[in-house]
């Protein structure tokens, strides 16, 4: 996958503020502040945030920028578009559905056909 | 020590016939029919030294039955000695692949192979380096002075090129831990005649190909090589392909089955292990790998297209329809609707071009769609437009790659540049590989183009390749390829000519 989408989806500012794209400018501004002031007090709930793909660190650069890119209108409407998905819906990982034991590394080693696989 | 003085003037005799017989060829492969073929081939009894192979094989037989009962019975060091002498002389192929290769004696299972009258006889020395590959792989670090060892054997041949010179080749290169190219190695000995590729020089390759896969969790492919009447059968594939069997889901192999296909497989006591773990899976179909999950269908079109997209990132290996399938997601998603949607919201917000929102994001679809757009796209009907232009960019540049590859080909046969043997089936695989990417990627009609780039021009390097360098089998498999694309699309030119053309000794 290029990093251009995922990253777009993983980082969308509407997920690393915790704020619907229903909400309104007031809202937004609100919730980074609060997080900001988290943020500086280190409190452990607002150092990290969801998206569709699990947990992410969030960080002042991170909701400074998200507030900035949600500022702008022409912005906000791309990054609507590509909050579409609930941070509540889990994305099955396809990787895990192929389980270790249904590989078997040391076939070629059994059989006479090179050192067992790594990796 | 008559009886030694025996063995070596019969030797020295039949070599001189030998010697007599094969007068006025060259170093390469002779323009008559008596070519170097295996022995292994289905045409082996053309080859004018069968008799005396025959008379050898009896004599030495005679010799060593006789030597080692003399020497049980007088408890004779010397007959017994004389008599094990004698043995290795009936079967050093034999005692190169079943002994000393699985020794990993690299050197001593070339020499002894390089003496064998029977499965080697004309087939040196491939035969010999692929036994002495073999061994290499029977190392856990194979020494790089014992793979070049090999590699000067094989390329410093001045026989033409066959079956087992490609699979020494190909588990040399897995040796050095080059399994990407093995794999295309080993796969191109199929691109031979069975007659200069049978099947004790196929088996080897089936076998690393079964295993090399089985390590990658790829059962699909193990049963695809066990299941293929292409590759020779052994103990060891049967019970590979019972394995994938039971790993695929399917109904068959019963336990008992797999417990049987184990007992008749060799190395029973390392393979007892995972025979059993196999056993305790349950026999029931696994959702194929590929396949992306339904989406919630409480989700709008777009949080739908958003969700297959991450799902589809998970997959290691998507395939076509798994791809085609998302971007006909976005497609929905990104319809007249989500534009009006867009257009109510950029008033609420105070601003913002719906038009430009939609365009960003089909660009960023369109790119990671592009790269995750399997080789393979017959079947998954038309294509959407977000992958389109992908697939269509994809086929020009591996057209353009055919075309220029080709054209280099042809350019060499023109200025006589021989490259040696080894490099010239590499080229060809290369050229193959290409060939069939750019088939897989469109339909009849790039089919058609595909075979225009190649039709004329491979023909004409395989008749240079056939006529000056005497490279038979490589410029027949070239002929059997063009054969067999000029028949699936109704060339009957083409046709007759490779056809005609193939036919002609190895």
């Amino acid at each position: 996958m290029a990093q251009g989408l995922f990253d777009r989806i993983a980082e969308n500012p509407f997920y690393v503020l915790g704020v619907a794209t229903t909400a309104t400018r007031t809202d937004i501004e609100r919730e980074g502040s609060k997080l900001l002031s988290m943020l500086q007090l280190g409190l452990k709930e607002s150092k990290v945030y969801r998206s569709p793909v699990g947990e992410h660190p969030r960080t002042e650069e991170a909701v400074r920028a998200a507030m900035a890119e949600l500022r702008d209108p022409k912005r906000r409407l791309v990054h609507e578009l590509l909050a579409a998905l609930p941070t509540t819906t889990p994305v099955p990982d396809a990787k895990s559905s192929t389980p270790a034991e249904l590989k078997w590394p040391r076939a070629p080693l059994v059989f006479g056909y090179g050192p067992e696989r790594k990796g | 020590m008559p009886v030694a003085g025996i063995i070596v003037a019969i030797i020295f005799v039949i070599r001189a016939l030998n010697g007599a017989q094969n007068k006025g060829s060259s170093g390469t492969t002779p323009a008559a029919a008596a070519v170097p073929i295996s022995r292994g081939s289905s045409t082996f009894w053309q080859d004018s030294d069968t008799g005396g192979t025959v008379v050898l094989s009896l004599i030495l037989f005679g010799v060593a039955s006789g030597l080692i009962t003399v020497a049980f019975e007088t408890a004779s060091v010397v007959s017994l000695g004389f008599g094990f002498l004698a043995a290795y002389l009936l079967l050093p192929a034999w005692i190169a692949r079943s002994i000393l290769a699985p020794l990993g004696l690299v050197r001593l299972a070339y020499l002894t192979a390089s003496l064998s009258r029977v499965e080697w006889r004309r087939d040196k020395p491939g035969g010999p380096a692929l036994v002495a590959a073999w061994a290499l792989a029977q190392q856990d670090a194979p020494s790089p002075s014992a793979i070049a060892w090999v590699e000067k054997k094989l390329t410093s041949s001045r026989r033409a090129l066959q079956g087992s010179g490609v699979v020494a080749y190909g588990l040399l290169e897995a040796a050095k831990g080059r399994h990407d190219s093995a794999r295309d190695w080993l796969d191109s000995v199929l691109f031979f005649d069975p007659r200069v590729a049978p099947p004790q020089v196929r088996v080897f390759a089936a076998e690393w190909l079964a295993t090399d896969a089985a390590a990658r969790g790829d059962w699909k492919r193990v049963k695809e090589i066990a299941d293929s009447r292409k590759w020779p059968r052994s103990s060891t594939l049967t019970l590979l392909g019972a394995l994938a069997g039971r790993m695929l889901g399917e109904r068959l192999p019963t336990n008992l089955g797999l417990w049987w296909w184990w007992l008749l497989a060799p190395r029973r006591p390392w393979t007892w292990g995972f025979v059993r773990a196999a056993v305790a899976l349950p026999s029931k179909p696994r959702a194929p790998e590929a396949s992306l999950p339904a989406p919630p269908s409480a989700l709008d079109a777009m949080g739908k297209a958003t969700f297959l997209t991450m799902a589809l990132k998970s997959q290691t290996a998507p395939n076509a329809h798994a791809v085609v399938e998302v971007a006909r997601a976005w497609e929905a998603a990104l319809n007249a609707d989500v534009r009006s949607k867009l257009f109510a919201r950029s008033t609420l917000i105070g601003g913002g071009e719906p038009d430009d929102a939609v365009r960003e994001v089909r660009e960023l679809v369109e790119q990671a769609l592009a790269p995750l757009l399997p080789a393979k796209l017959k079947g998954v009907g038309e294509l959407p437009a977000l992958v389109e232009s992908a697939a269509q960019g994809r086929k020009d540049t591996l057209y353009r790659e055919l075309e220029d590859r080709m054209t280099r080909m042809e350019s060499r046969k023109v200025e006589q540049r021989e490259l040696p043997q080894l490099e010239e089936w590499r080229e060809y695989i290369a050229l193959r590989k290409l060939y069939r990417e750019a088939i897989e990627a469109g339909n009849e009609a790039d089919h058609s183009l595909a075979h225009s780039v190649i039709r004329d021009k491979l023909v004409n390097v395989a008749v240079w390749l056939y006529n000056q360098r005497l490279e038979k089998p490589v410029a027949n498999a070239m002929f059997r390829l063009l054969e067999a694309e000029a028949f699936a699309l109704g060339d009957s030119d083409s046709e007759k000519l490779n056809k005609k053309n193939a036919a002609c000794d190895l």
